[in-house]
């Protein structure tokens, strides 16, 4: 400044203006600084220094240019240059000017003191207040934010509840969350309020990398703010395309942080102009980590969730695979668990042959939450399906419309095309090697399976392989032990001459079906009958081959040797030697039919029941002893019986008795029960009522023999399996029988045909895909032929359309008696033809 | 006894109609079966002959052979003449008669 003071000295002189000037511009300072007193600091400062500043360069304009530009300094400052000035004409104005500026000077000292202090306590007060009441607004809004987050379980909670609190802590009238997906290149919405309902629809899903706030939060990982629309649309073009309902004021994002992770963007936006301050920002920052923390919790929850989802279907498919015996069982349950998993509507499940050339599929459709299993077919491995091509590559394949499906695969399009439009497809792999194929069906076209649900299928379809090879198995075992045992058995009645004799054996109808139950009868030279009952501890090939050899060993004891007791000693060195046959129970027994004398030895079995011709009942406890094969040398004792004539003889193994809740002694009470309720029938009728006791639920094979005195009329008796190939045999042996029946031969065929057509209906309707037995009983009574037909199956109505009903018609066309009687145990068809 | 010993079927062509004879044993085992064997020659003559009379067992399972196969025929306009022995006949149609 000095240079210019000095140059402007010249035009300086007129002492009088001069001094009125100085005098105007110090009672205007005094005035001013009296006026702004109770001001604020900031208000007061430089306003009296302004204002007489400015009245000063008025008077300098009147009094020339120096006189101005002193005025407008103050104290000291402006006097020092007075005085440098020379000018003494103006003393008496000098010292006004000293007087004012000085009562000026002090009063504006005063004033300004108190003010300033004031000020300074006033202002860092109401900070303080400030900052005290957005401090508890934030807590509280953090305060609640937490109370929600610990309640929100999902992703989706998470975000609702940040939404909130982002609108509810700044005053925001909208919010929205956008997540990044796991590669970061995408943002979907989460969740938002207050933006229409176009913009939303529109932006539900967008590349992480448009020009939009979000864009910078990830570049920056801070929080990008726009104080107003102007802003905003300058910095972001692209918000003009966006409706007048989009709330385009001020707007602010904030990431969502979990440690160093960035998950996601958090917005909030304003319909007016605001600017953000540093404590908006924070508070951004603040709520966006903690709902990051939030957020990133609840994903392993979910994550977690859906891992024990996946277990639990995992673990419901593998129960069901491990009750399912067959390969359809298994199929099925395979097929339901995939389309389950995944929500698909139908699932197809291929198997390749023993040469590996074919496939055998077999497709089950969801239809309201049942499936239903199409008729399996066969495909060659050259064929062009799906299927084949999975089995094929041995790798997944997704196909994602009917159109690509079509073009290449169009075969299998002709014959699975109706499952629905997209199909997701894996090789089924067993012992490292490609077995079948998997494929589950999705009506509605769908993105390509997550890794997730793939690796879903693929467990699935790996538990198949296992399951399936070891249904496989099941059934080549399960074949060979029902044909073994089947063979082993001696067949229904009449094996012994000298006594009436019915012989059953009932498979378990739980699990693989065979068992060591077995039972024999020897007619002995010397008119005596040995028989005997055993169970061979075990199930399954060697459980039957065990029971084959042990029956072949007493049958061979039994026709040599004539006490019980001695029998089991021998068999008990023999026991030791098979395998399988250890710790296996017998009741072997001989009856002397002259003198109704019996004399029995038991190795751990259940006791025989005699059933006395006045109905009372008693078990024979006597003569018992431990299992065969142990091996310790223990006495074998043996007990000796006088029945009454016509007593009827039970013997059984345990699973006519034991039931698994209760103690043996109370299946015993209900044996002899029932036992004196049917005594009066027929043999076969007592032991059909017996069987009665296990004939809906079978933990356990059941074998029993009822032994009675030889009864005058001969009845014919086959007990076979619900199989058409064991038809011809059965009425071959019917054939025989009936030769000795009276009946003229047309009759006799007609007789055939009957029961042929009764069996029929029992393996088309009864046993569908189960197995089970029919039993064809006939015998003469009263002039008349008497023959039954019994299934343990369930009854079906044949559909009206359905030709294959027309079985029982022709039995009542050629026989004219006929009675079916149909229950929740099984059908029975009793027919009756007089003999002339 | 096994279905494929169970029944015999031959075929015999003559330039307007195929004679199948069916001897042994017709039932539930066989019939299918049976039944494959005959469709694979329907339409290939204007006739097919149906002859049972060597048949010694034919229940409702091969009654609903006969039909299917008499089914198929009218389908593609063909004819069928079922032979038998005349006294089985008439317990066949005591039995049953799908189609006249």
């Amino acid at each position: 400044m000095g240079p210019h003071m000095r140059s402007s000295r010249r035009s300086s002189g007129r002492p009088v203006s001069f001094s009125a000037a100085l005098l105007l511009g110090g009672a205007v300072q005094v005035a001013v600084a009296i006026a702004f007193a109770g001001a604020s600091e900031s208000a007061y400062r430089g306003v009296p220094t302004g204002l007489g500043l400015l009245v000063s360069v008025l008077a300098g304009v009147l009094a020339g240019p120096l006189a101005g530009i002193l005025v407008a300094l103050e104290g000291g400052a402006g006097f020092v240059i007075f005085v440098t000035n020379g000018q003494l004409g103006g003393w008496v104005a000098v010292v006004l000017w000293i007087v004012a500026a000085g009562v000026a000077g002090a009063v504006a000292d005063r004033y300004r003191a108190t003010g300033h202090e004031r000020d300074i306590a006033h202002a860092s007060e109401r900070r303080a207040r400030q900052a005290a009441e957005s401090e508890s607004a934030r807590l509280a809004h953090l305060h609640n934010l937490t109370g929600r987050l610990a309640d929100a379980v999902t992703v989706r909670d998470v975000c609702g509840a940040l939404v909130d609190t982002a609108i509810g802590s700044l005053g925001a009238d909208a919010s929205g969350v956008a997540l990044l997906s796991p590669d970061g290149a995408e943002l979907e919405r989460v969740a938002a309020r207050g933006f229409p309902d176009d913009v939303l629809a529109a932006w539900s899903r967008f590349p992480a990398d448009t020009p939009v706030m979000a864009r910078d939060v990830i570049q920056g990982r801070s929080v990008v703010t726009v104080a107003s629309a102007e802003e905003a649309l300058e910095r972001y073009p692209l918000l003009s395309s966006f409706g007048d309902g989009y709330p385009m004021g001020a707007q602010a994002a904030a990431p969502l942080l979990a440690g160093d992770e960035l998950l996601g963007v958090l917005g909030v936006n304003f319909r007016e102009p605001r600017r953000f301050s540093l404590e908006d920002e924070s508070l951004l920052l603040a709520i966006g980590r903690q709902c990051g923390q939030a957020i990133e919790r609840a994903r392993l929850f979910e994550a977690e969730q859906r891992a024990l989802r996946r277990a639990s279907r995992l673990q419901e498919v593998t129960a069901r695979l491990a009750r399912a015996v067959t390969t359809e069982d298994a199929a099925r349950a395979i097929l339901r668990g995939a389309t389950g998993a995944v929500g698909a509507d139908a699932a197809s499940i291929a198997l390749a042959s023993d040469d590996g050339r074919s496939l055998r599929v077999s497709p089950g459709l969801l239809s309201s939450g049942t499936l239903r299993l199409r008729p399996p077919f066969e495909i060659s491995m050259n064929d062009r399906t799906v299927l084949a091509h999975v089995y094929r590559n041995g790798r997944a394949l997704w196909i994602a419309s009917p159109d690509e499906w079509k073009s290449r695969f169009e075969e299998g399009f002709a014959t699975q095309g109706d499952l629905g439009r997209c199909v997701y497809a894996v090789p089924i792999v067993a012992k490292g090697e490609a077995i079948g194929a998997l494929a589950v069906y999705f009506r509605e076209e769908r993105g390509k399976p997550s890794a997730e649900e793939a690796e879903l299928i693929s467990s699935f379809a790996h538990q198949a392989g296992v399951a399936l090879e070891r249904a496989r198995a099941y059934e080549v075992e399960h074949e060979a032990a029902m044909t073994l045992q089947r063979n082993l058995m001696p067949e229904g009645t009449g094996y012994s001459a000298t006594v009436d004799v019915d012989g059953r054996y009932l498979p378990a109808t739980r699990g693989v079906h065979v068992g060591g139950d077995w039972y024999d009868v020897v007619d002995r030279p010397d008119g005596t009958v040995a028989f005997a009952v055993g169970d061979i501890a075990g199930h399954g090939l060697q459980a039957a081959a065990a029971m084959g050899q042990v029956r072949s060993a007493w049958r061979a004891l039994a026709l040599s040797m004539t006490e019980p007791n001695a029998i089991l000693a021998s068999l008990d060195r023999f026991a030791g030697g098979v395998d399988g046959a250890f710790f296996s129970t017998i009741l072997t027994l001989l009856l002397d039919p002259s003198r109704n004398e019996l004399r029995y030895a038991s190795a751990g079995h259940p006791p025989a029941l005699v059933i006395e011709p006045d109905g009372s009942t008693r078990f024979l406890e006597g003569g018992r002893s431990v299992p065969l094969g142990l091996p310790f040398d223990l006495p074998r004792p043996q007990a000796q019986e006088r029945l009454g004539t016509g007593s009827i003889l039970v013997v059984y193994t345990d699973g006519l008795v034991e039931r698994r809740d209760e103690p043996l002694d109370r299946g015993l009470e209900r044996l002899a029960e029932v036992a004196s309720r049917v005594r009066a029938g027929s043999l076969t009728e007592i032991s059909d009522g017996l069987l009665e006791l296990v004939a809906d639920d079978r933990h356990d094979d059941v074998a029993l023999l009822t032994i009675g005195p030889r009864r005058p009329v001969e009845v014919f008796r086959r007990t076979f399996p619900a199989d058409a190939h064991e038809l011809a045999t059965m009425r071959a042996d019917l054939r025989t029988w009936l030769e000795r029946s009276g009946l003229p031969t047309e009759t006799r065929e007609d007789v055939v045909l009957a029961c042929t057509e009764a069996a029929t209906n029992a393996i088309e309707h009864a046993y569908i895909g189960r197995g089970g037995d029919v039993l064809i009983a006939a015998e003469s009574e009263d002039g008349a032929l008497q023959v039954s037909v019994t299934d343990h199956g369930r009854w079906r109505h044949p559909r009206p359309d359905d030709s294959r009903g027309r079985g029982l018609e022709l039995v009542r066309a050629v026989i004219g008696d006929v009675d079916v009687q149909r229950g929740e145990g099984g059908t029975t068809v009793r027919m009756r033809v007089g003999i002339p | 006894m096994r279905s494929t010993e169970l029944a015999t079927i031959e075929f015999g062509q003559a330039e307007r109609a195929t004679v199948a004879t069916i001897g042994g044993e017709v039932d539930l085992s066989n019939a299918d079966r049976l039944l494959d064997e005959l469709m694979a020659r329907v339409g290939t003559t204007p006739w097919m002959i149906l002859d049972l009379t060597a048949c010694a067992y034919l229940d409702s399972a091969g009654l609903r052979m006969v039909a299917r196969v008499d089914e198929r025929c009218r389908t593609v306009g063909a004819g069928l003449r079922v032979v038998v022995h005349p006294r089985r006949l008439d317990r066949s149609r005591a039995r049953d008669d799908p189609h006249g």
